[in-house]
């Protein structure tokens, strides 16, 4: 029963797949290179209204790279004109003091830019080879400067764990007042490129005391978060904190999605905006309501004690590891299939490192036959 | 370390909204993806933290409408988890 009164606080709107970065681990589908029809302003304005009528609260607008929208502060506008929350995720490449000025009297609430790395070369190397560090670097300032509440975020991994005291040092001294340091999750693109993305053991645990000390010395002063690798955990994630409970996604071409991962999961069909609308998609579709609760969980989640705390972890791991949807996560120590995460622990140990695969059209391409 | 004093004033940061939903019938604390979805008494903590009380002030008004000796503890551990997230800033009067 109360199932059916769970309502989104926090919708996350995809504007585009485009994006001017490759970074190996983007959370973008694959072959987003397939799906590049994009929503049209008038079809995001109505989106919206939609959206807060079901109970969202929140709007996260993100990408690809949500600047190339035009319409951009026309959609954070209506947001904020019928009360919603809005933040905008954004690589920072973009973003100059005319379109800040914009996105200020838009009433834009907080901002947060990326950034690859606290070494320029390091993280333009990352983002796929141009010089965006400068530019994200200027970026972050200007925003400073025009008065938003700004959050830094670098998604770590291999290539960069080292570095995690320089990179919240950066932090500080751009006096930004919170951090997102979050740990590559290995869905999509960055699944592709684990043997080059994956740490070791030791590189996480010296990375969480570097984070422990940052994070008492600067108590008040700079949030810092800091999202734990799964493959290391004993536990997995409560991801999304549950299947179609708190998030909805509107992908580019108006896919409504539980999470912004889940078109990469083959058999299960997701609805579109265009043709329904999102409250019907919400408690009425099957790919809301598939893994929505505890009913649909296989054991050994079902009769486990943690079953409401991590939700049975992430549904895209679960069938990009196994081939089964419904398993339980394998990152947790209870699966059958978590053998699987432990051996990709173990060859990380052995220092592979090939060559990543950059996310942009070309690879995208290759994926969509 | 955040500290806080019987005399600090918190006021909200500006990056923090407080919101009536009329669909829930709650208020929310809204912020970089966060909602705090509040009841009464964090309801009425928040509507002090304006920059015009202090904390004794804040304890003293919460205790006298709710008869109770914990507010006390209540009110410092949220005006001190809301500090540290930056969600409260504070001053001195």
């Amino acid at each position: 029963m109360e199932q059916a009164l769970v309502r989104p606080y926090s919708l996350l709107c995809e504007l585009t797949y485009s994006c001017p970065l490759q970074c190996p681990y983007c959370s973008n589908p694959p072959d987003f290179m397939a799906h590049t029809e994009e929503l049209s302003t008038h079809e995001w304005l109505r989106f919206i209204d939609e959206a807060a009528a079901l109970g969202v609260v929140q709007v996260n607008f993100s990408g690809g790279e949500p600047l190339l929208r035009r319409d951009l502060s026309q959609l954070v506008r209506k947001a904020y004109d019928i009360g919603l929350y809005t933040h905008l995720i954004t690589g920072g490449t973009l973003l100059n003091d005319k379109i800040l000025s914009e996105l200020r009297s838009s009433g834009l609430d907080s901002l947060q830019v990326s950034i690859q790395d606290a070494n320029p070369f390091v993280s333009d190397r990352i983002a796929g080879g141009l010089a965006s560090f400068k530019k994200k670097k200027n970026s972050i300032l200007l925003a400073k400067n025009a008065g938003f509440a700004l959050t830094i975020n670098v998604v770590l991994h291999r290539q960069n764990l080292a570095n995690i005291k320089a990179i919240i040092g950066l932090a500080e001294d751009f006096g930004v007042e919170r951090l997102e340091l979050a740990n590559t999750q290995f869905n999509g693109w960055a699944l592709k490129n684990r043997n080059s993305l994956l740490p070791t053991q030791s590189q996480v645990q010296c990375a969480a005391a570097v984070v422990e000390a940052a994070r008492n010395r600067l108590k008040g002063k700079m949030e810092i978060l800091y999202v734990l690798p799964d493959y290391f955990e004993p536990y997995p994630k409560p991801c999304l904190n549950g299947w179609g409970r708190i998030f909805m996604t509107i992908a580019p071409d108006g896919t409504v999605l539980p999470c912004q991962a889940a078109r990469e999961i083959c058999g299960l069909t997701f609805e579109n905006a265009r043709n329904k609308p999102l409250d019907k998609i919400w408690f009425e579709s099957d790919s809301f309501r598939m893994f929505r609760g505890t009913d649909w969980m296989p054991e050994p989640c079902r009769s486990c004690a943690r079953k409401t705390i991590d939700f049975g972890g992430c549904r895209c791991q679960a069938f990009l590891l196994t081939g089964n949807v419904q398993a339980t996560d394998p990152a947790c120590s209870l699966s059958p299939y978590h053998f699987i995460v432990e051996q990709a622990v173990k060859e990380a140990e052995k220092g592979s490192r090939e060559r990543w695969v950059y996310r942009n059209e070309q690879e995208s391409k290759g994926e969509s036959f | 370390m955040v500290f806080i004093s019987d005399t600090s004033i918190p006021h909200l940061a500006p990056k923090v909204r407080v919101k009536w939903d009329h669909i829930r019938q709650k208020y929310l604390l809204l912020f970089p993806e966060g909602v705090l979805v509040l009841n009464q008494t964090a309801q009425e903590i928040i509507a002090m933290c304006n920059g015009h009380h202090n904390v004794i002030a804040i304890v003293r008004t919460l205790s006298d409408r709710y008869k109770s000796q914990d507010v006390d503890l209540d009110v410092h551990e949220m005006l001190n988890r809301l500090s540290e997230k930056r969600l409260l800033l504070l001053s001195e009067s």
